[in-house]
């Protein structure tokens, strides 16, 4: 066997401690100021779990966020991302969320910068799919929780307390938090008046808390390399065009792009499903989006937005009519969703854009659940509205 | 807290071997303090669930007083159905285990590394049947021997008389020095394994198979390859830390793997594979079959006899993994390879059909190869799934 060498064993743990002891404001001082900028289409899941880019986004006055899920990705010429960049809006719109990016995800994404949000312009759309009868499940919630946030939520003075001890009883359900023994036992000391259970968490506090800053140094180090530029179409044809043109635009982008079934969807989407079509017929039979324990977390979200004093702009989003009448899904089951998501947004006091008179309406989806071509052109609109502080509306007015 | 498996356990087992070290360096006495650590780090292994903690002490319980007993019993008589007996009562809390899950809902006997514990109570207890171990064993080592936590819930299984040496053993402040060069080694050859290799080939292949595979039966033969590879490093990365994490501590816990993708034939995969595992089978279940048979002269034909020795080995393997169907296909498939390849060898011998250079050497290994993939593709349970 070799000598001995341990120079290299010590070289490792000195560049360790270098890369966890270099103070934070030297990284952020590396991370080039476009960064920022390119994040907003990028949809990078690093950037949407952390906070650095975020907290800088919702600094600059020139960034509309826009949160969602999986729609943010049908990045066609219509979406907001190209339509206010080519028409020469002041604002940018800043994209976070993926598929499974639902209300528990985006309120501890609020939550870490509740600060930031008083008087702030934001857009939240919504899909019918979150509100499944059990909610949202480990297979969505654990590629988009963000231990990050989870950990600065249990040190967050700023939420409150009633609202935080829900979402809470909620966060524990879930493997990520559960399984963590510094964050749960934090959680659980929350939540209950167990003398032990509060002895154990002040007892883990600083060792969490350590953890937290190294979570923090993480994210920075993460935003340093920043993300790869999302495929996006970026198309001048729709500057200076009326809505109603827009829409025909759109349209006609549909029907050309989705010839191969009867549902509008596009021709690719429809490939990757078509074996199944046949066993999909009436398969959804009694089913609806009208209870889900989605609506509690999406109240909680409702919650901090407003104490936080933020201004948002809901998108509520059909589905596709006529795919979700071939797989069987209720009519009552849809409506039912509308309209207490409706109330609900409007009980805040919140502004919403509603487009469920839409399931019908060619070209509105791109697929059986995601907005595309002409569904955007409306929810542009319902964004410039909402921006220029005009009374959002939800048809394209004269169609020339 | 499932050993290995997070940075915090690094982290911490770190830190509980600091002095281990010191104490090293200077060349002092170490192993009072290990135990110590071996009962810390065990109660944080076990800690996560109450069962699994409780079903611990009672099988350590029960095999200590069986082992005890045995040694006891054995400076004084040497009866067979009494060291029958021993051996059955020791197996006996596994096959319960194994057999649990069929008949409740909880498996109150089973906890990590059962299967690995058991063959170590075994073991004991054949060599001391075999004379090899003669005088009593001290409580405390015989539980440390059984508990030695960086090896409890995978193995390398060890044997106690090595495990005996090296605990004894003086060892100076130098050779201290090279065994915790080679430990440190090893941790890092494991991250390389498990984290990095591994935790790739599972990420960036396995999991996005549906968009490299463009039919079922590629999709099958893709699995096929990656799982093995990733069963090696994932398996070979995790034998590292607890070898390493032994060589640490002072034990030469022995090795699991050398490098088995090589192998020139099946025989050659089973002294590369998993090798303290098909050791023990080799030394416990084969060997004492073989002698056994030849001493009663029951059948005469060697070969055979080895034949038999080899299906009875690989069945057992198989069943030890679990009473699923794949896991017992998986040691028939290996108990026919190592049946045929027996007879081939054997005709091999007579005939010189093969001969040996390089160019068969290299068409052996890829056929091999291939061969032991497909076993283990057995083995993942794809087969037995239904959809993908």
């Amino acid at each position: 066997m070799k000598k001995p060498l341990f120079s290299p064993i010590i070289l490792a743990l000195l560049v360790l401690l270098i890369v966890v002891l270099i103070p934070n404001k030297w990284i952020e001082g590396m991370i080039p100021k476009e960064r920022i900028n390119q994040a907003a289409t990028e949809l990078n899941p690093f950037m949407f779990q952390g906070k650095y880019v975020q907290q800088k986004m919702l600094e600059n006055k020139h960034f509309l966020p826009i949160y969602g899920s999986s729609e943010l990705a049908r990045l066609d010429r219509f979406h907001p991302s190209n339509y206010f960049k080519v028409t020469g809006e002041e604002f940018t719109p800043f994209l976070i969320g993926r598929g499974g990016t639902e209300s528990l995800i985006h309120l501890l994404n609020f939550s870490e910068h509740t600060n930031q949000l008083k008087g702030k312009k934001m857009v939240f759309v919504l899909s019918p799919q979150w509100f499944q009868p059990q909610g949202t499940d480990e297979s969505h919630f654990v590629p988009n929780y963000s231990s990050l946030q989870g950990y600065d939520f249990a040190f967050n003075q700023k939420v409150n307390p009633t609202i935080k001890k829900e979402a809470i009883k909620r966060l524990l359900k879930f493997s990520p938090v559960k399984d963590d023994p510094f964050l749960s036992t934090i959680y659980q000391a929350e939540i209950t008046n167990d003398p032990w259970m509060k002895r154990k968490a002040s007892l883990v506090r600083p060792f969490a808390y350590a953890y937290r800053n190294l979570l923090v140094k993480k994210d920075l180090y993460y935003s340093l390399v920043g993300g790869k530029p999302h495929k996006r179409e970026i198309s001048h044809k729709v500057r200076d065009k009326s809505w109603g043109k827009l829409a025909i635009q759109a349209e006609k982008m549909g029907s050309r792009k989705s010839k191969n079934n009867q549902f509008c969807i596009t021709n690719g989407q429809f490939n990757k499903i078509k074996k199944m079509v046949p066993s999909l017929k009436d398969s959804k039979k009694g089913a609806s989006y009208g209870k889900s324990p989605e609506y509690d977390d999406f109240q909680l979200l409702l919650d901090v937005l407003k104490e936080s004093g933020a201004q948002p702009l809901f998108i509520s989003v059909p589905v596709n009519g006529k795919w979700y009448d071939y797989t069987g899904f209720p009519k009552e089951g849809r409506t039912a969703y509308y309209e207490r998501i409706k109330k609900q947004i409007q009980s805040q006091g919140f502004q919403i854009a509603d487009f469920s008179n839409h399931e019908y309406d060619p070209y509105f989806m791109k697929d059986t659940i995601h907005i595309g071509w002409k569904g955007w052109v409306y929810t542009d609109k319902a964004i410039k509205n909402f921006y220029e502080g005009k009374k959002v509306e939800e048809d394209l007015g004269r169609l020339n | 807290m499932t050993p290995y498996g997070s940075f915090t356990f690094f982290f911490i087992v770190a830190i509980l071997l600091a002095p281990t070290i010191i104490l090293g360096l200077q060349g002092k006495r170490f192993q009072t303090y290990n135990m110590f650590v071996t009962i810390l780090a065990l109660g944080l292994i076990f800690s996560s669930t109450l069962r699994g903690a409780i079903a611990l002490i009672l099988f350590t319980i029960w095999q200590v007083l069986l082992i005890k007993s045995y040694i006891a019993y054995r400076k004084k008589a040497n009866g067979n159905s009494i060291f029958y007996l021993a051996v059955i009562l020791s197996i006996l809390p596994l096959a319960l285990s194994k057999l649990m899950p069929y008949f409740s809902q909880v498996n109150l006997i089973g906890f990590l590394g059962i299967s690995y514990l058991t063959f170590k109570g075994i073991q004991l207890i054949m060599e001391t049947r075999d004379g090899l171990i003669k005088k009593d064993i001290p409580l405390s080592r015989l539980l440390y021997f059984i508990l030695f936590f960086p090896t409890i819930s995978s193995g390398p299984i060890d044997r106690y008389r090595r495990f005996e040496k090296n605990f004894q053993a003086e060892v100076t402040a130098d050779q201290y020095k090279l065994l915790l060069y080679q430990g440190i080694n090893k941790i890092f050859q494991g991250f390389l394994y498990k984290y990095i290799i591994g935790y790739s080939i599972n990420h960036f292949f396995i999991a996005k198979l549906r968009f490299y595979a463009h039919s079922q039966f590629e999709h099958q033969l893709y699995y096929m390859y990656s799982y093995s590879l990733y069963l090696f490093f994932d398996f070979a990365g995790y034998s590292a830390f607890a070898i390493g994490v032994s060589y640490i501590m002072g034990i030469k816990s022995p090795e699991n793997f050398n490098l088995p993708f090589i192998s020139r034939n099946i025989k050659d995969f089973w002294n590369r594979w998993h090798m303290s595992l098909s050791f023990w089978f080799r030394d416990f279940v084969y060997m004492r079959f073989v002698f056994w048979i030849m001493k009663k002269k029951w059948i005469k034909n060697r070969n055979l006899v080895s034949n038999l020795g080899y299906i009875l080995l690989f069945l057992l393997m198989g069943i030890w993994h679990g009473l699923e169907i794949q896991y017992i296909l998986y040691g028939i498939y290996h108990a026919l390879l190592m049946v045929i390849y027996n007879s081939f060898e054997r005709f091999n011998k007579k005939h010189k059909w093969w001969p040996q250079n390089k160019f068969t050497h290299a068409v052996a290994i890829i056929i091999t190869f291939h061969f032991v993939c497909f076993g283990f593709y057995i083995f993942s349970g794809q087969l037995f799934h239904k959809g993908v």
